[in-house]
């Protein structure tokens, strides 16, 4: 039970922790106040009592697929609004108004999903009547682990933006932001909407999904020891998606200086 | 007209009726019940996908989980869940319920012409 928890818990909470360190590392003590961390997280804790209640009605809707769907759409979601949150804020953008509001909405829905999946567990544990002891030292334990990973990538990402290696950070970001969005393949999989059967390699003999690096290559860039085709294709697709809004977003503040600066001499 | 429109309706009863019988034989029940899978063991034919229909007639929740066969679902107590799975080729597959893994364990074992490992 005490690795169970841990497992677990680093595979939901790892994620989040990875995608709040690089928020925190670059964008969102510039651009947020305290009022904007109360309704954060007042929106969380909200959207964590929705989902939790209303999950299992969700589950056995359309034929059992009512909870892929739902979540695939959440993902969806997390997807559009971190990329163009975050374009738009690294951009320094015109806009001022929509950004922090994206990213939030981004960091809202995600932290629901993951925390809503180990919520089920730590309830369904409580309920059978089990001591807590186990719970609770495993919680420790793999908040510890979670903590101390989470410290070093910070240290390492500050590193590499004192270095202007901004290049690699946003690839990370991009890595991580599909990686999690892809998600939604193995998802749409289960209930027939994708076929995922042609496995394209087998990387398990290096890299297992079970062991310890896989979970975290899978957290911070969404890695499969045996991807399908339709997975590299989707990520494929995310990946050049991410690097085109940004580009947008680039090319949008351009011609706003570009705009401005005729104005001006005008 | 009514000649073309009987050998239309009989087209159309025959394609739901094999329809039907393929669907049917590509369902597979399996119920946890004290964290413990039934059956533990289902056999199906390679190179089909199939539908797995899993009952949770526990109090608690459950989480059925695959490395093989690339499947996470979540068991809700008192309620059914359905994954698809396949096509899949020869070999063992082994899934387990993730918040009890001594006891929730089982496999899909596909037979067939191909073998997977």
């Amino acid at each position: 039970m005490l690795t169970n928890t841990v497992v677990l818990f680093l595979r939901e909470m790892l994620p989040l922790a990875i995608m709040l360190v690089f928020l925190l590392a670059f964008i969102l003590p510039s651009i947020y106040s305290r009022n904007h961390l109360i309704l954060l997280i007042t929106s969380i804790l909200l959207g964590i009592i929705t989902l939790f209640n209303v999950a299992p009605i969700l589950s056995e809707l359309f034929d059992g697929a009512g909870l892929e769907i739902s979540i695939s759409f959440l993902l969806l979601l997390t997807f559009i609004s971190l990329t163009f949150g975050t374009s738009i804020a690294i951009n320094k953008n015109s806009d001022k108004a929509a950004r922090p509001w994206l990213i939030l909405i981004g960091i809202c829905i995600f932290s629901m999903i993951k925390t809503t999946n180990f919520l089920v567990y730590v309830t369904g544990y409580i309920h059978k009547g089990s001591s807590g002891y186990s719970l609770t030292l495993g919680l420790i334990i793999a908040l510890g682990i979670c903590i101390s990973f989470a410290t070093l990538y910070y240290f390492a990402l500050l590193w590499l933006r004192n270095r202007n290696y901004q290049n690699i950070i946003t690839a990370l970001w991009a890595l991580f932001i599909v990686g999690q969005f892809c998600f939604i393949v193995p998802l749409l999989a289960q209930i027939d909407l994708i076929n995922d059967a042609n496995i394209l390699w087998d990387s398990s003999p290096w890299i297992k999904d079970s062991s310890e690096y896989g979970h975290i290559l899978n957290a911070m860039m969404g890695y499969e020891a045996t991807p399908s085709d339709s997975y590299i294709l989707v990520y494929a697709v995310s990946l050049m998606s991410f690097y085109g809004i940004f580009a947008l977003t680039k090319n949008f503040e351009i011609k706003e200086i570009n705009t401005n600066s005729s104005e001006e001499l005008l | 007209m009514p000649n073309i429109l009987c050998r239309f309706i009989l087209l159309v009863s025959l394609c739901t009726f094999t329809f039907q019988a393929w669907a049917n034989n590509n369902k597979f029940h399996i119920t946890l019940e004290n964290h413990l899978f039934y059956p533990a063991e289902i056999i199906i034919p390679a190179g089909v996908k199939v539908k797995l229909i899993i009952e949770n007639k526990d109090a608690v929740a459950e989480e059925f989980d695959s490395f093989d066969l690339n499947r996470e679902k979540m068991l809700f107590p008192k309620r059914k869940a359905v994954i698809y799975v396949g096509p899949l080729s020869a070999g063992e597959y082994h899934f387990f319920g993730e918040y009890n893994p001594n006891s929730a364990q089982g496999k899909v074992i596909v037979k067939g012409a191909k073998s997977a490992h």
